[in-house]
């Protein structure tokens, strides 16, 4: 039996191993309302202003690993609005081997044993895990720890994600009622937007705004009205207000900008051509500053000036880059190279981190600086080769 | 006059929504095993398999009426297959997405081992995502090169050089399952 064969063989014995279908008309109805809102509709809003994006050209490495030897020139951000500083929240963090690392030396065991879907730090060193605990029975649960692993407080939830403020000063969930919950650092236990979110999945919080505390807090929440058409975007308010976001025309939100000026989000989603465009826009005004169809994910620096994202969906591969735009103008000021991109992150206004395996199948995580432009390895080769669960995961 | 349009519109988006989904259920009927046995090959799990496999099938199903050429459908699906197998490992740390159906056991056990599979299907088990696609795709699916390519949308190129890592991997690995001096057969 020759090497072709041998791979044949093996798979096709293994392939068995995938049991019996199961799957119906509504189950695949059902996960298409979740896809993409108002496909028809896209884009429809927030156009007139279009500002057509020029991307640096910048030719792919034939196989190589990382590299930023074919980065266009660095350009230092701007700072949108000095006159009016945001505080720059938490740094980047991330899980290896079962311990919480974080970019200030902060280091910690995981305080449980499970699957941990989500890690956000907190102002006041309290730290905020989204988790299915084994021995919990499945539920998911948010737990607050504090620097050194040991659990404050635990709080039954809904799985649809866990957002923070940019700040630090307030994280979210959707309680098991459906109404968003906030906690905010010291609190203990969290307050209650009070709107109760339908929909035929659980709704998704998307982004805390700025300024959130126990007398005025706002929410973007995706919510999923059982229709054809899809999800939406609302603000939910601690008033008991809620606002649709249509007027964005975003099939979906990514980020707002620490300074709440912009909003990011995808603006056209092409299934079968496989083309996915994403956009920043003027949070107020709608106003479209530029589109990309090239790379999307796009989240805004703690300064609001840049937006760090990875390649759109283009083909099979998964993500092969991580870059910085301009907030403003889309232009490209750095991107990395790179075997398969996992997840990035903005680590502060100056730096960012890059969880990526290699070609050879080493899983490091990268510190980039911008200016002056250098690169870091901060961790390399955790976990097992080919094996998702040895990613570097990144949270904070 | 004009209720009596809008009642012919409603009555018509109905009659079009049920040709929809008699083609799609009949194509679901006829694929999903095939399609099932594929994501699973990609995952190595098989409820994320069925959890990209129901995402794909979604996305095919918004996109029913656009796929002219019904031979293309596999072709579209296997893609989605491997984009979201991809996007998984993007997922926040674990799968968000969770079957809504638990899969049987398998009742089907396998004719033939010999310590030859095992050792295989953990070189490929372990194999990046671009290598292991493309090993899927090739040896599993029995595409060419070409076809391959064009179902990841990347270059014939790209395709050889991920089939040959994956090859000198199992090389490397399972050198006592593998006759001595046996090369890969170019399709």
């Amino acid at each position: 039996m020759n090497e072709q064969q041998a791979f044949e063989e093996a798979l096709r014995i293994q392939a068995v191993g995938a049991g019996t279908p199961t799957l119906t008309l509504d189950d695949v109805r059902g996960r298409a309302t979740r896809i993409r809102r108002r496909r028809a509709a896209t884009g429809a809003a927030g156009a007139a202003a279009l500002v057509a994006v020029a991307v640096v050209p910048i030719a792919l490495l034939a196989g190589g690993d990382r590299s930023t030897d074919t980065l266009p020139p660095v350009s230092t951000p701007t700072v949108s609005d000095t006159a009016n500083p945001v505080p720059v929240g938490p740094s980047a963090a991330w899980i290896v081997d079962g311990e919480v690392r974080a970019a200030d030396g902060t280091a910690f065991d995981l305080p449980l044993d499970g699957e941990v879907s989500y890690l956000l730090r907190m102002a006041g060193d309290e730290w905020v895990l989204g988790a299915y605990p084994d021995g919990a029975g499945g539920e998911f649960q948010i737990l607050v720890v504090d620097s050194t692993g040991s659990v404050l407080s635990t709080h039954p939830a809904t799985d649809g994600g866990l957002v923070r403020d940019d700040a630090g000063t307030a994280v979210g969930w959707i309680g098991e009622d459906r109404r968003p919950r906030v906690l905010v650092p010291g609190a203990g236990d969290p307050f209650v937007l009070p709107v109760v979110l339908d929909g035929r999945a659980v709704p998704s919080p998307r982004e805390i705004l700025p300024d959130c505390s126990t007398a005025s807090c706002r929410m973007f929440v995706e919510v999923y009205d059982g229709s054809a058409d899809g999800s939406s975007d609302v603000v939910v308010s601690l008033d008991g207000t809620t606002e649709p976001l249509d007027r964005l025309g975003l099939l979906s939100i990514t980020d707002v900008s620490p300074d709440g000026t912009l909003v990011s989000g995808l603006v056209s989603a092409d299934e079968l051509a496989f083309e996915y465009c994403s956009a920043v826009l003027e949070l107020a005004s709608g106003e479209e500053l530029w589109r990309t169809c090239d790379a999307g994910s796009f989240r805004f620096s703690p300064d609001s000036s840049a937006v760090l994202g990875a390649d759109a969906y283009l083909d099979g591969f998964g993500h092969s880059f991580a870059e910085v735009r301009d907030a403003r103008d889309g232009q490209v000021l750095r991107r990395l190279e790179a075997g398969t991109v996992f997840d990035e992150r903005w680590n502060d206004e100056g730096s960012f981190l890059v969880s990526m395996q290699t070609n050879a199948g080493s899983n490091e995580l990268l510190l980039i600086d911008l200016d002056p432009a250098s690169m870091e390895v901060v961790e390399s080769g955790a976990g097992t080769p080919g094996d998702p669960d040895g990613i570097i995961r990144l949270g904070g | 006059m004009r209720a009596a349009t809008e009642v012919r519109h409603v009555g018509a988006r109905g009659t079009e929504q049920e040709r929809v989904d008699a083609e799609f259920t009949a194509y679901l009927h006829a694929r999903q095993g095939a399609l099932l046995r594929t994501a699973y090959l990609l995952t190595g799990d098989r409820h994320q398999a069925e959890d990209v496999l129901q995402t794909a099938l979604a996305k095919l199903y918004l996109s029913w009426d656009k796929v002219r050429e019904r031979e293309a459908l596999d072709g579209y699906v296997r893609r989605i297959l491997v984009n979201e197998t991809t996007s998984l490992w993007r997922r926040p740390f674990k799968r968000r997405e969770r079957a809504t159906d638990v899969l049987q056991e398998s009742s089907v056990e396998p004719a033939y081992d010999e310590g030859q599979r095992a050792a295989v299907w953990a070189v490929v088990s372990t194999l990046p995502p671009k290598a292991r696609a493309v090993v899927v795709l090739r040896y599993y699916e029995g595409l060419t090169e070409a076809e391959t390519a064009e179902v990841l949308g990347v270059s014939v190129g790209t395709v050889k050089s991920q089939g040959s890592r994956a090859m000198a991997l199992l090389r490397d690995r399972t050198p006592g399952h593998l006759a001595p001096g046996s090369r890969e057969e170019e399709r």
